[in-house]
């Protein structure tokens, strides 16, 4: 009894304390380390080799943990019969680990694939897979009963253009999927000289490095509709996606930044200006990077961007840019002000000295050491395999970054401090890493991440550092909107703080996830959740319980989603 | 007579022994010994004819002996007459690839302008193990003044290790550091324009290369700490100044960065650049106004300038000055799509 006692005052007195994160490398105890990607060649001839390849992580089973899919390239001479890397499905088994499911899943093919954009395009409850690719992307149905079916030719995708990045998201709001797909370059070996090609040299700085993107043919990126009978159209040139002149697209983020009701696109494109295309209401576009502030660096120069995400990092409720970029560019960073206008806040906010010397590709906000501000991170690598030999302060192998959101001195903005040059948050293994983002793959309440490594085993690593602080989690599922909640806004009020999370389909580079929304509430055990969803629809729940992950289905009160096997569609 | 058998007595052992005349009743080998010594001393005492002229009939007594065709050429090198200085040190290494008579001939095709020919005796004498810092010295320059840098700074830097002269090593050492920063390896210039400034701190030209070098090499610590030596001595010129307001700009300092490139732009208002820079940190401070006036400047002097129009759209934008923001970024648009068109080109531009 008096123990009893003294432990639950023992727990009172335990309050909350921001800290800062930790992040445990679990790759080997998750069973992934054997798992191998290929990208072409290790001296990187062609750009072709160079981009990486991603990974989704989605419930393919409905069974509440979400599993892994890893997209695997190939290489240009081929491989010898029954050696040719295939794509890899791998189930979480809920405890930790991941089983290899590849064999019965039907995932099993070889093609040389890059990026994954996961949603339930047919409404039946279960998640569908598009996989983009060198040569002919490919759409898998998910059966239901653990396989999926290749529908590529019968669902009337014909994409073959080089596609790097993909989102799923409902752009003219009938409750179906569209799915934008951001392509790159035209490669062709024929036409693209090889790297140190003594005919045709492509040089940086002083060094003969692999041609491309500056002087290839760009390729349009396409926009297809979902006709709800489990076909889709290409409606680009229609939607008013630019088809006159192509931009290399890498990344795509998709999120309703004006809140005027419809899912806009940000498309990060290497060399050329990012665009972004505000939704008319209609599933129509206008293209508006330039005149919103979003489409340039700081300088007012296209730079090499990869990957992007959408997040409110400075908590007032709008949606803001973050975008990862060549080495010696700097990451930018755009704070949205409203009336569709974005402000760089690149400088201000400490990215650009931070990330100066970074060649960075998938990224993402998301509230690492749930103190209730979405922190960012970054996953770092260069293209050139020979870079460190340029003595330009860059390197091949990079470590990822961590940067926290703290206030700045002033006060009156935010600065993210990157922890690798105070503190050990993660193991600081130097990697030339590509895809990936944030997910909860042991469903303890704090966002883990799982990355992608150029021809290495992906690495996975589980988030330790942020146990003491209340979070609430939810899975999304629409019933007038589309079921895989693509494109729902919650905001989370707790002790005079207000929170906006949104799931807008796509985000960092090569990289899909289930819709997820996820609240860090560091010393808060209840908050206050208003529900915006595609199409109108709104919910408000009060005094909802802390530490805890909801499902929340449209019109329905939430439910506990300890046993979160997805309702029947 | 008197000298000869003088000289006789550093002959070797068995010649020692003999009168010069016993001496010539020797095998052709050791009657040219005997020659070349005696010629040795004629040549000590500043008789550089008739020590000629003994070496000629040791050549003709002994034709391979290589030291008198070498000592010969040497004479003839020091008297001007090129061609048979020449003639007798390409003698004396075809026989024996020595590094002393390799270097004088390499010499002597230098300064008789037989390039060609004098890199070859200087590749072969600078494969040597030992090579001599004339030869190295020689090779170097000759590389250099030909433009093949990339062998010419690693022989600069072999000659380095081996220099006697401070004088000659100093000038080696700033040319090979002007190299490798020429050949996109600032890191490795580093230290020789660091060995520089150890023994000349005052010399704030090789400073301000040196700082150059580190901010190629992304180095900005180490390039912040040798602006801030120049500029304390007043040595900054408008370059330095502007880089390292770029540096404060990066760290976020926009009260520095704001004052450095503005101190750069007047001393030179050509850069266009540094006049952009500084637009960039008045908006960043907050004084969208004093940036709308650089980038307006600006503009006047180069209306195409894409940069310096987005740069402007987004200050109006800021200051509330809608209407005039957009014109500024349809200008923008205007001039940088016509970039890009030129750019899109298909492989090779």
């Amino acid at each position: 009894m008096i123990l009893g006692i003294a432990l639950r005052l023992a727990l009172a007195a335990a309050a909350w304390e921001p800290s800062q994160g930790s992040f445990t490398d679990v790759t080997a105890a998750a069973g992934l380390s054997g798992l191998h990607v290929v990208s072409g060649s290790a001296a990187k001839d062609y750009i072709l080799e160079t981009i990486g390849t991603g990974v989704a992580a989605f419930d393919f089973d409905n069974d509440g943990w979400q599993d892994l899919f890893f997209v695997n390239g190939s290489r240009l001479e081929g491989f010898p019969a029954g050696e040719a890397p295939l794509q890899r499905l791998l189930r979480n088994r809920g405890d930790g680990t991941f089983e290899d499911v590849t064999a019965r899943s039907g995932l099993g093919a070889h093609f040389w694939g890059f990026g994954a954009a996961t949603g339930d395009y047919d409404n039946d409850g279960m998640t569908d897979l598009y996989v983009t690719a060198w040569g002919p992307d490919r759409l898998f149905r998910n059966r239901g009963d653990g396989t999926f079916a290749d529908v590529s030719e019968a669902s009337g995708i014909r994409d073959d253009r080089w596609g790097a990045s993909a989102a799923f998201a409902d752009f003219d709001n009938d409750g179906l999927l569209d799915l934008f797909i951001a392509n790159y370059v035209s490669f062709d070996t024929k036409k693209v000289p090889r790297r140190a090609d003594p005919e045709r040299p492509c040089w940086y700085r002083g060094a003969m490095v692999m041609c491309g993107p500056t002087g290839l043919e760009a390729e349009a990126d396409i926009l297809y509709r979902n006709n709800g009978d489990g076909t889709f159209e290409d409606v680009t040139a229609r939607a008013g996606i630019r088809t006159d002149i192509g931009m290399f697209g890498l990344g795509v983020a998709v999120a309703d930044y004006d809140e005027d009701g419809d899912s806009d696109i940000y498309v990060a494109n290497d060399a050329t200006p990012n665009q972004l295309y505000r939704n008319r209401g209609d599933g129509t576009f206008d293209e508006v990077g330039a005149m919103s502030g979003v489409a340039y660096g700081s300088d007012g120069t296209e730079q090499g961007s990869m990957g992007t995400a959408f997040g409110d990092y400075d908590g007032d409720g709008r949606l803001d840019i973050v975008v990862t970029n060549f080495s010696h560019q700097s990451f930018q960073l755009y704070r949205y002000a409203g009336e569709g206008y974005f402000e760089d806040m690149t400088y201000p906010s400490g990215l650009a000295e931070a990330t100066f010397l970074s060649l960075g590709w998938a990224t993402g906000f998301f509230d690492m050491d749930n103190d209730g501000d979405l922190d960012i991170f970054f996953a770092n690598g260069h293209v050139y395999p020979g870079v460190d030999a340029m003595q330009i302060g860059t390197t091949y192998l990079q470590r990822n970054q961590f940067m926290r959101n703290d206030p700045a001195p002033s006060g009156a903005e935010r600065l993210f401090v990157d922890l690798g040059r105070q503190a050990r948050v993660a193991p600081d293994v130097l990697r030339s890493y590509r895809g990936g983002g944030p997910f909860d793959f042991d469903r303890d309440g704090d966002l883990d991440l799982v990355l992608t490594v150029m021809d290495s085993p992906p690495v996975l690593l589980r988030n330790d550092g942020s146990a003491s602080g209340a979070w609430i989690g939810m899975r999304p599922i629409g019933r007038v909107a589309n079921r895989s909640g693509v494109g729902v806004r919650v905001a989370a009020a707790a002790a005079g703080r207000r929170q906006v999370r949104h799931s807008g389909g796509g985000g960092s580079f090569l990289w899909s996830a289930d819709s997820w929304v996820h609240f860090g509430l560091a010393g808060e055990e209840k908050a206050d959740l208003e529900v915006l969803w595609p199409g109108g629809g709104r919910q408000t729940f009060r005094g909802v319980k802390a530490r805890a992950a909801y499902v929340l289905v449209e019109g329905e009160p939430l439910r506990d989603a300890r046993a979160m096997r997805a309702p029947a569609p | 007579m008197i000298a000869r058998l003088r000289v006789a007595a550093f002959l070797p052992v068995l010649a020692l022994a003999l009168p010069a005349a016993a001496a010539r009743s020797l095998t052709p080998e050791l009657q040219a010994d005997a020659l070349y010594e005696e010629a040795l001393g004629l040549l000590s005492e500043g008789r550089a004819g008739d020590a000629a002229s003994i070496l000629r009939e040791a050549v003709t007594v002994s034709p391979g002996h290589w030291r008198s065709h070498c000592a010969l050429g040497r004479i003839h090198a020091e008297s001007r007459q090129l061609d048979a200085a020449v003639a007798s040190l390409e003698a004396a290494v075809a026989i024996q690839p020595d590094a002393a008579c390799m270097a004088l001939l390499a010499q002597a095709l230098l300064v008789g302008e037989k390039l060609d020919r004098a890199e070859v005796v200087l590749r072969r004498a600078a494969a040597l193990e030992g090579a001599g810092e004339s030869v190295l010295y020689n090779f170097a320059r000759l590389l250099d003044r030909s433009e093949r840098f990339e062998e010419a700074v690693d022989v600069w830097v072999r000659y380095i290790a081996v220099a006697t002269d401070p004088a000659r090593a100093a000038s080696a050492r700033l040319r090979a550091a002007r190299l490798l920063a020429l050949l996109g390896r600032p890191l490795d210039a580093v230290p020789y324009y660091r060995a520089l400034l150890a023994g000349d701190p005052a010399r704030q030209d090789v400073r301000s290369e040196l700082a150059t070098a580190l901010m190629r090499a992304s180095r900005h610590d180490e390039a912040w700490a040798e602006y801030e030596i120049l500029m304390a001595s007043g040595a900054a010129d408008a370059a330095a100044l502007s880089s390292a307001g770029s540096i404060c700009q990066l760290r976020r300092d926009l009260k520095c960065a704001v004052d450095l490139l503005g101190r750069s732009v007047a001393m030179d208002r050509s850069s266009i650049p540094t006049r952009v820079a500084l637009a960039m940190a008045q908006a960043q401070s907050g004084d969208d106004e004093a940036a709308i006036g650089t980038l307006q400047a600006i503009v006047a002097d180069d209306p195409e300038n894409v940069k310096a129009w987005f740069l402007m759209g987004q200050s109006l934008r800021k200051l509330g000055r809608v209407e005039e923001a957009r014109r500024a970024m349809e200008r923008h648009e205007r001039i940088h799509e016509k970039i890009m068109r030129e750019k899109m080109t298909p492989h090779p531009p």
